[in-house]
């Protein structure tokens, strides 16, 4: 039994995952539907935008158009996330069963959120093209070589997700709901990773508090370096920062999980 | 009329119940409602961000197209303040609950839209009303009392379809134990109405005027109200109200019979 | 004057598709595309009446049906074929007057506001079923009264133990004092004591009021203290109406000798008295418990009597829930 690959049993926990999403077929057909609408909604309204006149916001109809694809796409890579049920699962005690499992929770965890972005980067992937057929837009991508960085920024962006999604998911050893909290950062994420709208629309004085949290390294900063609206320098001290949020968040992340194991042990679930 | 002071009853009942209960779970409140707030506000802050680089928005000013958000911002909440027990109707099928609500002498489909009314979205309802009639006084639009009087009548009517819409999805709900997905649908869909959805390629235009008619409930109304000619004649607006109430209803009772209860 | 029956259940069937999954990923894959589904006749041709103040028990396996033919009588599900009466009402129709006179009550689904306390619902439930002032609080005293639960009436349901809340879930659900009673599990997942406390209950609310009661319950002891009459379904299939005891007669083929005996028996010499169940040998005790056709019981006992080294000899009725297992384990009735 030892000579049982070790990674075998979390490719299993990437295969559960999946035959569980066909059961719940519906939703996630709608779910991946309500993705589309809203790409579909920002599409729309900057084609109307851009009828009459050729920038606004200094930005020209085709990096617009390209934004709203990257962030798109970007969008399930990065932030769709299977830990919306995680606070519940810890509050009603059907997560101790996985807790006694000799196998490592985070990493289960971990393949669990693989397994529902790789489903949902195939399925971006079509919406897409749809809505290339659709819209008919011209991408461009200026003549740099950073896909590398914006790899590793997209890779760390992934790691800060799904930090904070553990996070919310420790609210489940006090509170049986997360929904107030996570609302709170899905109505921020709305208009900082935005999906309708890049960040730099907004009044400089809000850019500059949105700086102060994660939220732009979301989505923003990748698709302004891969749209070349970034100078050099600029590229270290976001790398720093994004460092730095990570080990941050996963000092905040540790700790938080160690009182929380106390206080459930305390509970006795 | 005993009757209807029953409902009356039940349905305050309800509501001071939801207050006393939102009272235990203040923290969580607190979190959605400031949400909401900035939710409004960065939508509203868009706009105007819009209306300073953008002079034309289709064949609409960007004062106009304001007057369409708001239009939808009110309607969309107001929906929630009276349904929001749809929104919860998924668990009541699952638990159980629902079997309650056909057990009592009291409409099921009352208590089903009713049984959780809103206090957060009440409370949301009352300054953003407030809010979007002084916004709407400081643009640059052209309103009679004669397009006023329209633009209420079409709201009235407007709630009608957006009743028909929730009840559907309760049939939906009872069909597939499933409604999350379609109430989120749905408020994706009146999303699309938050500009005039005229702006939008056909066929999603048609579908969002006929099929899931926001445009009926949000664009044909404002249009009205900034005395410009409606896309589709209010007689239709109107036809589209009671054709889609008369529907729902008929396809809940349907929804009924196939109703096979959680079983213990 | 004999009472004319208020519940009447003729050829009753009630059939439910069930979605069939298939094992592993690729099943799941193809189930997306196409779902295969199967007829399960939950209550096929079930017909019985039930005359006013009867308490009756229905007794089955998970599954057999007893659930859904509650909710059919309650107006829940729609029936998928025959007729159902209750109090003279069509059940589906759920007209408030017939609303008002009867309460299906389920051990596992709780109707009470989770975050407030009992009281609440009450309240509501007042509203809802136009309780006039003074009755309702004649009904809550009374019920609080003989359920003793006057204390926790404040406090958050959820904080609340199961058998409490279940205590307040009967008091929410008798307000109105309906005429009619439909128990699904009342007792489930409550520890003796409280079962107990439960029982007596329903018994005295029988008593009070008249009521008639249908009862299910996974618990023979309920079944037993509480009906007289019961009505055995199995797989949807009404396979005994009739006097508790007559389950006994009908189909209890054998009764139990225990014996006690003085010295050492062989279990050789036994059998050919019977079918020997148990032999064995405690200390100076030998006891054996033997099978016997009931009407040689008799006969047999005395020739034991006459043959072995017999202490002490009992003649027993095997117990009603080993009949019952043996119906439904052989299924031929």
């Amino acid at each position: 039994m030892s000579k049982y690959p070790k990674l075998f049993k979390y490719i299993i926990v990437l295969q559960q995952y999946w035959q569980n999403l066909f059961v719940y077929r519906m939703s996630f057909v709608v779910w991946r539907l309500r993705q589309f609408l809203s790409s579909f909604t920002a599409l729309s309204v900057w084609s109307v935008v851009f009828a009459n006149q050729k920038t606004a916001f200094g930005y020209a109809q085709d990096e617009m158009i390209t934004y709203i694809f990257l962030v798109t796409v970007l969008y399930n890579i990065i932030l769709s996330s299977s830990l919306n049920a995680l606070s519940g699962e810890i509050y009603s005690g059907s997560m101790s069963t996985k807790l006694v499992k000799p196998i490592n929770v985070f990493l289960s965890l971990g393949f669990q959120d693989l397994a529902h972005k790789i489903l949902n980067f195939g399925f971006v992937i079509l919406e897409s093209l749809i809505l290339y057929f659709i819209f008919k837009p011209s991408f461009i991508f200026p003549n740099q070589s950073y896909e590398l960085i914006f790899i590793a920024w997209v890779a760390l962006a992934a790691l800060i997700c799904f930090i904070i999604n553990l996070l919310f998911g420790s609210i489940g050893f006090w509170s049986p709901d997360s929904w107030g909290p996570r609302f709170l950062f899905y109505i921020f994420l709305d208009f900082t990773a935005g999906k309708l709208y890049p960040l730099d629309i907004l009044p400089n004085i809000i850019q500059k508090i949105v700086y102060l949290t994660p939220f732009p390294y979301m989505s923003y900063v990748q698709i302004q370096l891969l749209l070349g609206r970034l100078q050099p320098n600029q590229i270290l001290p976001i790398t720093l920062t994004m460092l730095a949020w990570t080990v941050g968040l996963i000092l905040i992340f540790k700790l938080v999980w160690q009182k929380g194991l106390k206080n459930y042990t305390a509970m006795g679930q | 009329m005993k009757k209807i002071k029953t409902y009356f009853k039940v349905w305050r009942l309800n509501a001071s119940n939801t207050i006393q209960e939102l009272l235990v779970n203040r923290a969580t409140h607190l979190l959605f409602f400031m949400g909401k707030m900035i939710k409004l506000s960065m939508s509203l802050l868009f706009l105007f961000l819009i209306k300073e680089q953008v002079a034309q928005f289709a064949n609409y000013t960007t004062d106009q197209v304001i007057v369409f958000f708001l239009t939808y911002q009110f309607i969309d909440v107001l929906a929630q303040v009276f349904f929001r027990g749809v929104y919860l109707f998924r668990d009541r099928i699952i638990r159980g609950n629902f079997d309650f609500m056909l057990l009592r002498p009291i409409n099921p489909l009352f208590q089903a839209l009713t049984d959780h009314p809103d206090i957060n979205d009440t409370i949301f309802l009352i300054p953003t009303t407030i809010l979007s009639i002084y916004i709407a006084s400081t643009l640059n639009i052209h309103i009679t009392i004669n397009s006023l009087t329209l633009y209420f009548l079409l709201l009235i009517n407007a709630f009608l379809i957006a009743a028909a819409l929730h009840i559907l999805v309760l049939v939906a709900g009872i069909l597939t134990k499933d409604t999350e997905g379609f109430i989120w649908m749905y408020r994706d869909m009146i999303q699309f109405a938050r500009f005039p959805v005229t702006v939008y390629l056909e066929p999603l235009r048609s579908i969002l005027f006929f099929i899931i008619p926001v445009g009926m409930m949000i664009t044909i109304p404002s249009e009205v109200l900034l005395n410009l000619k409606p896309t589709y004649s209010i007689g239709v607006a109107f036809a589209i109200g009671l054709g889609s109430i008369i529907l729902s209803l008929r396809l809940w009772k349907w929804s009924l019979k196939k109703y096979s209860s959680a079983s213990s | 004057m004999s009472p004319q029956p208020i519940i009447q259940v003729k050829n009753l069937r009630r059939h439910f598709k069930v979605y069939q999954k298939q094992p592993g990923l690729m099943g799941s894959i193809k189930s997306l595309f196409k779902r295969k589904y199967k007829t399960v006749k939950a209550v096929d041709n079930i017909s019985f009446e039930i005359k006013r103040g009867e308490v009756v028990g229905f007794i089955g396996q998970n599954g057999a049906g007893k659930t859904t033919t509650l909710k059919v009588l309650s107006g829940l599900l729609f029936p998928t074929a025959g007729e159902v009466s209750v109090l003279g009402f069509d059940p589906w129709d759920r007209k408030p007057e017939f609303q008002k006179q009867f309460s299906l009550i389920m051990g596992q689904k709780n109707q009470l506001w989770w975050d407030l306390p009992a009281m609440e619902t009450f309240l509501l439930n007042k509203a809802i079923y136009e309780v006039p002032n003074d009755q309702f609080e004649q009904s809550l005293n009374k019920l609080v009264d003989l359920l003793q639960v006057r204390d926790i009436l404040n406090i958050q349901v959820r904080k609340l133990s199961l058998g409490q809340r279940m205590k307040c879930e009967l008091i929410a659900a008798l307000l109105h004092n309906p005429q009619v009673l439909f128990l699904d599990e009342p007792t489930i997942g409550l520890d003796v004591v409280m079962q107990k406390a439960l029982r007596d209950f329903i018994k005295a609310y029988n008593q009070e009021f008249n009521a008639t009661i249908i009862l299910t319950s996974h618990y023979m002891d309920d079944v037993k203290e509480l009906c007289e009459r019961a009505i055995i379904i199995d797989k949807g299939k009404l396979i005994f109406d009739g006097k508790l005891h007559n389950i006994i007669d009908k189909y209890a083929r054998n009764k139990i000798l225990s014996l006690v005996f003085s010295q050492a028996v062989t279990k050789q010499k036994l059998e050919k008295f019977g079918q020997v169940k148990e032999h064995k040998q405690n200390g100076s005790a030998y006891t054996a418990t033997l099978l016997v056709p009931r009407k040689k019981a008799a006969a047999v006992a005395s020739d034991l009597l006459k043959e072995l080294p017999v202490e002490d000899l009992n003649i027993e009725e095997p117990p009603i829930e080993a009949i019952i297992r043996e119906v439904f384990q052989s299924g031929n009735v």
